[in-house]
């Protein structure tokens, strides 16, 4: 599995989504994500890779990928983790 | 920012109604009568009103209000803790409290008031509210404003919320936070697991039974009732102002949290009591509902049908389930409003929900087709309709 693929798979068990799920999917507009929705998955993606997200880097999530950047980025995550199985 | 900058700020851009040549929001009704409202002297079927069981216009509850005030005045013009505290209202607390299947009771003007002031007296800093993704807005203004951590769960997934719970977490208290039947979605919360997962980790589960009492459990006794729940270790708000006909809200819980919240909930404390007519009159209706909620709720659930297979008929998208709410997807805020305007055109007034109340291109717009609409009626207002829809 993929960093990407886990973000995905961490999207759909923190939300009502059950259509697709791409990394250029915006939560917003294409995944009808609201401002509570957001909440949700960030506490997923924080429980799922053991981290807390600073709240100034939430503003900057407008799709799946940005938060496979901010993963990698900001807080070290990367494809090892995934493979090895410690998120 | 400078004050004019500031005003105009606060202005909201209404040019969608302007261009639809409709706003759906604040109707003015001049009169309403079973199952009807006159609105701009012309008389609609009153799809949108929460009156379930078409109580609010009964002629015995308008005598029962005339003794009250009768006895009272129309306000006792003072807060529960000190002038506006009266026996009326307190035997309308112990009543509801036994209806709902808690040992105590207390008043409030609006349920949004009970919602809002009760998690700031029982929440704090160190605490976490594990709370539905689709809970009304005055629950989670509530628990916003009492500044503990928030984590939404998924709606009505017993088992996300199960994993929320299950994972070890440094708060000292946890409570789980949802409604018992979802007005926009009119889905039915899965509170018996609910309670018991509550139970299992240790989380005090606070439900808002709105939208449930007076309409599910037996005699319409809400949430706890239809979940086979007794001696209720957690706490049950509920509105007044819709099946059960009056206004008002409502916190009920054991004996001792109320006791307890009486003297700690500045919504209570510092708020003017409700009417001893509306108490009056929430005790007449609980006394009608042991007589006749079995007939009321059967006219409601065949008028939801009968509508629902029109909708379904038309090809329209309904959402949601069990409860006698009839909710139909349209999408954007402007499909959502135009659906909306096409029902008011052949006299229907139904209620749109529009982002942010909904999620982002998940307009829907609700009915409620209340027992005391007419077999007459729901037969227009089906046609209407199928007519609206092809
Ligand atoms: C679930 C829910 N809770 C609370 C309220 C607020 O109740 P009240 O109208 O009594 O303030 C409403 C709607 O009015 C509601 O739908």
């Amino acid at each position: 599995m993929t960093l990407e693929e886990r973000v995905i798979a961490v999207i759909r068990e923190n939300s009502e989504e059950r259509g697709a799920v791409t990394p250029a999917s915006d939560l917003q507009n294409d995944l009808g994500i609201d401002s509570f929705g957001r909440i949700m998955i960030v506490n997923g993606i924080e429980d799922a890779f053991s981290i807390t997200v600073d709240e100034k880097d939430i503003p900057a999530i407008r799709t799946v990928a940005d938060i496979v950047t901010m993963l990698r980025n900001n807080y070290g995550v990367d494809e090892k983790d995934v493979c090895n199985g410690s998120v | 920012m400078a004050r004019y900058d500031m005003l105009d700020d606060l202005s909201i851009d209404l040019s969608l109604a302007g261009e639809l040549g409709f706003n759906p929001f604040y109707p003015q009704t001049e009169a309403r009568s079973a199952g009807k409202v006159l609105i701009d002297g012309n008389w609609y079927i009153d799809l949108a009103s929460n009156d379930y069981l078409g109580l609010a216009t009964d002629g015995r509850l308008r005598e029962v209000y005339g003794d009250a005030i009768a006895r009272f005045g129309v306000s006792l013009c003072g807060t529960p803790i000190a002038a506006g505290g009266n026996t009326t209202t307190a035997e309308m607390e112990e009543r509801i409290a036994a209806f709902m299947g808690c040992e105590a009771a207390m008043a409030f003007p609006s349920c949004y008031q009970a919602n809002t002031s009760l998690f700031s007296s029982i929440l704090a800093k160190d605490d976490l509210a594990i709370i539905d993704h689709f809970a009304h807005a005055s629950l989670i203004e509530g628990v916003k404003a009492s500044g503990c951590r928030i984590m939404p769960f998924v709606h009505n997934s017993g088992d996300h919320l199960e994993k929320l719970l299950g994972k070890p977490r440094p708060f000292r208290r946890t409570v789980v936070v949802t409604e018992s039947v979802f007005s926009t979605e009119g889905s039915i919360a899965p509170f018996e697991r609910i309670a018991a997962l509550c139970d299992r980790y240790g989380a005090l589960p606070v439900v808002d039974d709105s939208h449930g009492i007076g309409v599910i459990g037996r005699n319409g006794a809400g949430i706890l009732d239809h979940s086979g729940i007794v001696d209720y270790n957690g706490i049950c708000t509920a509105s007044l102002g819709k099946a059960l006909a009056n206004s008002g809200g409502i916190i009920a819980a054991k004996k001792k949290v109320i006791e307890g919240l009486k003297y700690r909930c500045p919504g209570m404390m510092y708020s003017t009591a409700i009417p001893p007519a509306v108490a009056g009159g929430i005790t007449h209706v609980l006394d009608r509902l042991e007589i006749d909620f079995g007939r009321l709720q059967q006219r409601l659930l065949e008028n939801r049908l009968f509508l629902a297979a029109a909708c379904a008929r038309s090809g329209l998208r309904l959402q949601g389930g069990e409860a006698p709410i009839i909710s139909i997807l349209c999408g954007t805020t402007r499909e959502t409003i135009r659906f909306a305007k096409r029902l008011f055109e052949r006299g229907i007034v139904a209620t749109p929900f529009v982002e942010p109340s909904v999620p982002p291109n998940r307009g829907v717009v609700r009915m409620i087709p209340g027992a005391g609409i007419s077999a007459d009626d729901c037969r227009g207002a089906a046609a209407s309709i199928e007519t609206i829809a092809s």
